[in-house]
């Protein structure tokens, strides 16, 4: 998250310590793998997973991650050791060779599902309407919630995995209008847009438009890669240049909008798309002219 | 007088002798203590098997048999009358399992050996102390409880009835007929469901020996083996049935409407209604949640129009106790709910249907007269029919529910009759496997339905066709040419799988009835009873016991009241002679076991200073009471602490043997240095 | 001309058990080849193999064929298959143990490139305990797609410009313990 979520990044530093949450990164963390090392070496990536939740362990905080890909391998890793097994062995047999131990304890949550149960629509809603600066409401505004693969699968229950509401709580916490969508837990492609830009670009693209048959003005995501790739399928397209362009905000940059933080702490400029804050004050503009200027 | 026990060792062909060494076990047998035969043989159980028990008995005297053999699940039975037909008590002859607990479960052939010598000897050492006990007979009451009134109900009822007996059916709905009420065909003869069905539901309104319990429920069971006691409870109408002669003005004229419960909610009924125009009795039932009088106290319309007082909204629950020798379940089944799979968009879309409202939309008498129409009561283009929902499924039921692939074949008919519409099944495999179902399959697949092998995704209402636009989307791979395809209709019909009712766990703990890890009642043996229940005076009918089709309901059924008549007919059961003794010089009164008999056989008889006393005819001899008295003043029949003791004492003993073998002959060879006798 | 025919002499009969004996195989057997994991993976139209022939391969011992298959790869684990299995299979788990065995036996289809991708993935995060995108994308697309890196260009440039390209790569403070929980977890893969 130094890297091309940056953005992401600055957001959820701005927007938690707004809402009072202390918010401690961790010690010396390391990548989880995603799904990438898994693909070359089990143990290796359950390792590097588990090494996090070792480090978290003592601390007895709970580990919230923003990025779901994150969530789901720390998941992984957890249930491998509290299962017990071979997998379980090696994992622990790994971090003892580095001087760790891990005895399934660490908690890790999601930050969508942290922010819509831990922190709550009320005080959400609360920051939202007690902030000085009224110009960045995002009421009036069509807001897309796009879930994508891995916090909705496949560790949810039935009612999740097809119709999860964490992020409609929170929109309509912020006063917008959720514009509900068929593709919401569709694949946004993940690192195929890497490797296979053009299947990519095709998957990317079809969310988009759906998205835009539902009217939406904004989407919302809750992964920095679904992010990514659904900025990627506009970049010089000129299929959504315009007023075509729709803007891809994570959680907490729009959570952070709608509690008056600054685009700039918000992280809003580093998105590939040129001139996303600006497109947003126009909508904004247009949508609820009253509540510009405060 | 020492006992004269004889010991009969079964090869079982090569399930016991492939493991053990029968012979070996046969000959230590033979030397145990007060052994005067002991034998060998190919299948104990056989008729010359038997002929060498009988023989013995008589020539050689016996006063006690241990046969070492399979479970006494499987031959006691059989060797408790090889006994008593030599005159020999047959409580006084115990199996030693030394196949299930042996040679099944056991690797290494010696190991098994020694392991049966071990099972026979603690045999031996309790077997010297079984008394000789007899079964009590007792009458049975000439009457039989049916409980459901769908077909199973219904032909269960008949059968009792027309061979003589007194039949109470029970129906907690105002009408019997079930869910086949609600067929409009059935398959494959495409009968018209209501037509074959109403003449057996006519038949049990009218016959002399039925009385029909109609909108009641079974409340409570007791008594004992043919002689129970059924407490049902005739739940208020607020209509005297006795009075009311089924005009139906009431209904007509009733202005409170609600949900239609057999229309599957997709029409409306009055408060005041009966389920359908078919239904025995045909007398209708008010409906408290929706009537306007009991709600805010007006209207009372029914009232003022009946012109024979039948309308009474003072009427109560009515308690009524009945006496019974043998008891049917015919409860029936639910059907899935897909809301559980949310996929496939039921309760989300609108033109998504169950099976149960689509036999009502294409029904003559059903929400839609028999059109078929979308939601928007348009006519549909194109239909998909998608089997298997929530049926061979780990997340919800594993099993398959043997009608829907059938069904769905029906409603194809139906449609291709119905409509223009473009018909496609989803299917994973065809089913057909009755008589003329894999015909009428033939005829569906000429009659020009697509059929589609591969288990339906999702439906959606994602356009990526233009195509598609306004349409639901049925995605699926087409297994069988590879593709993946997205097949736009207006109308997705599911084929709902059958399940356990919702209370089955209730009415199973009611009776006294298992159930199997998908809810259905578990019958006494799959192939050889499967209408009978552990509990001999209890049958189970129709899809309470699990998912069929109508034949084998009604032939289920018929067997069920066969096992009734039989029971009935012989005119005595015989009580379970094992049962449990207070000593009364012991009892603390503490009433432990009055609260975990099972059968609730103990009682204190209303005195407070006496001891706990058991009621025999009550007391199944589980030994259950036994177990927990603290004081140990309950003793159960050939399970006491003495015959358990000795049959310890039986194991020890040989162990002893065994050890003491061993030390002679460590002594003889450390003794003379040369080989052992 | 190439025949439709299997020799069954010349399949591998044990690979359906070896599938089976993985931890992730553990329902695999149950396969009613229903075609659900198909019919909802999202690349699957573009696949010569889609998930359930895949499995329907396996079970006819076609080891070669399954293991120089290209449907793993592209397999972007959206878990929707496994969510919608009625066996309860996990597929998506088998996809990433098929990943594993096609390249630890150099099986891997010549027109993927996706493995080179992972394999770089796993050595950047190996070295420095934390990924650095511009590492990673630079020599990946140097080797790999050298022309559609030019094509890239105006996407770099958007990114050095808002300060989301990070040149320096950052590293794992206490490096001797993570290269030591590296060393072994790599030796305990099985």
């Amino acid at each position: 998250m130094k890297g091309t979520s940056r953005g992401y990044e600055e957001s959820v530093t701005a927007v938690f310590s707004r809402l009072g949450v202390a918010l401690e990164e961790m010690e010396d963390w390391s990548c989880c793998g995603s799904t990438s090392v898994i693909a070359v070496n089990k143990v290796l990536a359950m390792a590097l997973a588990a090494r996090n939740l070792a480090l978290a362990e003592p601390t007895g905080l709970q580990l919230v991650t923003p990025c779901p890909s994150c969530w789901l391998e720390l998941t992984k890793a957890n249930n491998a050791v509290r299962d017990g097994g071979k997998l379980a062995e090696k994992i622990k047999e790994s971090l003892a060779a580095g001087g760790l131990t891990y005895n399934g304890t660490t908690v890790v949550r999601h930050i969508v599902e942290f922010l819509a149960n831990e922190v709550g629509a009320e005080t959400i809603k609360a920051h939202v309407n007690n902030q000085k600066y009224v110009g960045n409401s995002l009421s009036g505004l069509r807001i897309a919630p796009y879930y994508g693969c891995q916090i909705v699968r496949p560790y949810s229950d039935t009612e999740e995995i097809y119709n999860p509401q964490n992020m409609e709580k929170l929109i309509e916490a912020l006063g917008a209008e959720v514009a509900q969508f068929d593709l919401k837990t569709a694949c946004c492609s993940g690192a195929l847009m890497a490797t296979r830009k053009n299947v990519g670009l095709d998957m990317s693209k079809q969310i988009l438009k759906n998205t835009k048959e539902a009217k939406a003005d904004i989407v919302v995501s809750a992964c920095p890669l679904c992010q990514l790739n659904l900025e990627l399928a506009q970049f010089g397209n000129s299929e959504f240049s315009g007023k075509n362009e729709i803007p891809v905000l994570s959680i907490t940059q729009m959570l952070g909008l709608a509690m008056g933080i600054s685009p700039r702490e918000l992280g809003l400029s580093r998105s590939i798309l040129p001139g996303v804050a600006k497109t947003i004050t126009n909508m904004q503009k247009q949508k609820a002219p009253a509540t510009i200027g405060g | 007088m020492a006992p004269r026990i004889g010991v009969y060792v079964c090869h079982c062909g090569s399930n016991i002798a492939g493991k053990v060494d029968v012979k070996a076990v046969a000959e230590t047998a033979r030397n145990l203590p007060n052994v005067v035969v002991s034998r060998d043989y190919q299948f104990m159980c056989s008729e010359p098997g038997q002929e060498l028990i009988r023989q013995d008995i008589r020539e050689k005297d016996l006063d006690a048999v241990v046969v070492a053999a399979c479970s006494p699940l499987m031959h006691e039975k059989t060797f408790r009358g090889t006994c008593s037909s030599a005159g020999l008590n047959h409580y006084r002859m115990q199996m030693a399992n030394i196949r299930e607990h042996c040679s099944w479960v056991t690797e290494d052939p010696a190991a098994a050996t020694e392991k049966a010598k071990f099972i026979i000897a603690g045999t031996l050492g309790k077997v010297r102390y079984l008394r000789p006990l007899a079964e009590r007979e007792v009458p049975v009451v000439q009457s039989v409880l049916v409980v459901g009134g769908g077909i199973s109900g219904i032909q269960a009822a008949l059968q009792c009835a027309d061979a003589g007996y007194k039949v109470y059916l029970v129906e907690r709905k105002q009408s019997i007929g079930g869910h086949m009420a609600m067929l409009d065909k059935t398959f494959p003869t495409l009968d018209c469901s209501a037509c074959i069905l109403t003449p057996k539901m006519v038949a049990v309104g009218q016959h002399p020996n039925i009385k029909l319990l109609s909108y009641s429920e079974v409340e409570g069971i007791s008594g004992y083996a043919g002689n129970m006691k059924a407490k049902i409870r005739h739940k208020a109408a607020y209509v005297d049935f006795e009075k009311c002669n089924g005009c139906g003005i009431c209904q007509e004229k009733c202005p409170a409407k609600a949900p239609n419960e057999f229309e599957q909610g997709r029409g409306q009924r009055k408060a005041i209604y009966t389920l359908f125009p078919q239904a025995v009795p045909n007398k209708p039932v008010i409906d408290k949640a929706s009537c306007t009088y009991f709600k805010n106290g007006k209207c009372r319309a029914c009232e003022k129009l009946c012109k024979r007082s039948a309308i009474d909204f003072e009427q109560q629950d009515r308690i009524e106790e009945v006496d019974v020798g043998a008891i049917i379940l015919a409860t029936g089944h639910q059907v899935f709910d897909a809301a559980r799979m949310p996929q496939y968009g039921y309760g989300k879309y609108p033109d998504v249907y169950s099976s149960l409202e689509f036999e009502r939309m294409v029904n003559a008498s059903g929400f839609s007269q028999g059109k078929v129409r979308t939601s928007q009561g348009k006519e549909p283009e194109a239909i998909a029919i998608i089997h298997c929902t929530g049926s061979r499924d780990q997340r919800y039921n594993a099993y398959c529910s043997e009608v829907c692939c059938m069904y769905s074949l029906k409603f194809a008919h139906l449609l291709h009759e119905h409509s223009h519409a473009k018909i496609y099944n989803f299917y994973i495999d065809m089913r057909c496997a009755g008589k003329g179902y894999e015909e009428f399959y033939d005829r569906l697949l000429n009659e020009g339905v697509r059929f589609v092998r591969g288990k339906v995704a999702g439906v959606t209402r994602e356009v990526r066709d233009e195509a598609e636009r306004g349409k639901l989307v049925v995605q699926a791979e087409d297994t069988l040419t590879g593709m993946i395809r997205r097949i736009p209709v207006d109308m997705v019909i599911l084929a709902n799988g059958l399940e356990a009712q919702k209370d089955s766990g209730d009415v199973g703990r009611l009776f006294g009835i298992s159930r199997n890890k998908a809810g259905f009642f578990i019958e006494q043996h799959p192939k050889l009873n499967p209408f009978g229940t552990s509990n001999n005076c209890i049958f189970i009918a129709g899809t309470c016991a699990g998912p069929k089709d109508i034949p084998q309901t009604v032939s289920q059924a018929s067997a069920a009241a066969s096992g009734a008549i039989t029971l009935l007919s012989r005119g005595t059961a015989l009580l379970e002679a094992v049962g449990a003794h207070v000593n009364s010089d012991f009892c603390s009164k503490c009433l432990t076991c009055v609260s975990i008999c099972p059968y609730q056989a103990i009682s204190t008889n209303g005195d407070p200073d006496a001891a706990v006393s058991v009621d025999e005819t009550l007391c199944h001899g589980c030994g259950t009471c036994a177990a927990g008295c603290p004081a140990g003043a309950i003793e159960a029949d050939n399970f006491n602490d003495e015959q358990i003791l000795h049959e310890i004492e039986g194991l020890f003993s040989w162990t002893r043997a065994i050890e003491k073998k061993a030390e002679d002959r460590e002594l003889a060879g450390a003794g003379s240095g040369s080989t052992t006798t | 001309m190439k025949q439709n025919i299997l020799y069954e002499g010349r399949q591998d009969t044990g690979f359906l058990d070896e599938i089976a004996a993985l931890p992730e195989g553990e329902r695999v057997l149950s396969c009613l080849q229903c075609g659900t994991c198909s019919a909802t993976c999202p690349v699957a139209p573009l696949l010569e193999h889609p998930p359930r022939r895949i499995f329907a391969m396996i079970r006819a011992g076609m080891r070669n064929e399954v293991l120089g298959s290209l449907t793993p790869w592209m397999c972007s684990s959206c878990y929707e298959c496994t969510v919608r299995c009625p066996a309860q299979i996990k597929i998506t788990e088998i996809m990433y143990a098929l990943k594993r065995k096609s390249i630890r036996e150099n099986m891997v289809p010549r027109d993927s490139d996706t493995h080179r991708f992972y394999k770089l993935f796993t050595d950047i995060v190996s070295k420095y305990g934390r990924m650095n995108e511009m590492m990673l994308i630079l020599r990946y697309m140097m080797f790999n797609h050298p022309i559609d890196l030019a094509a890239q260009m105006p996407v770099g440039i958007r990114m050095f410009a808002t300060g989301t390209m990070q040149i320096q790569p950052h590293k794992v403070k206490n490096q001797d313990s993570f290269n030591k929980i590296v060393q072994k977890a790599v030796s305990l893969e099985e």
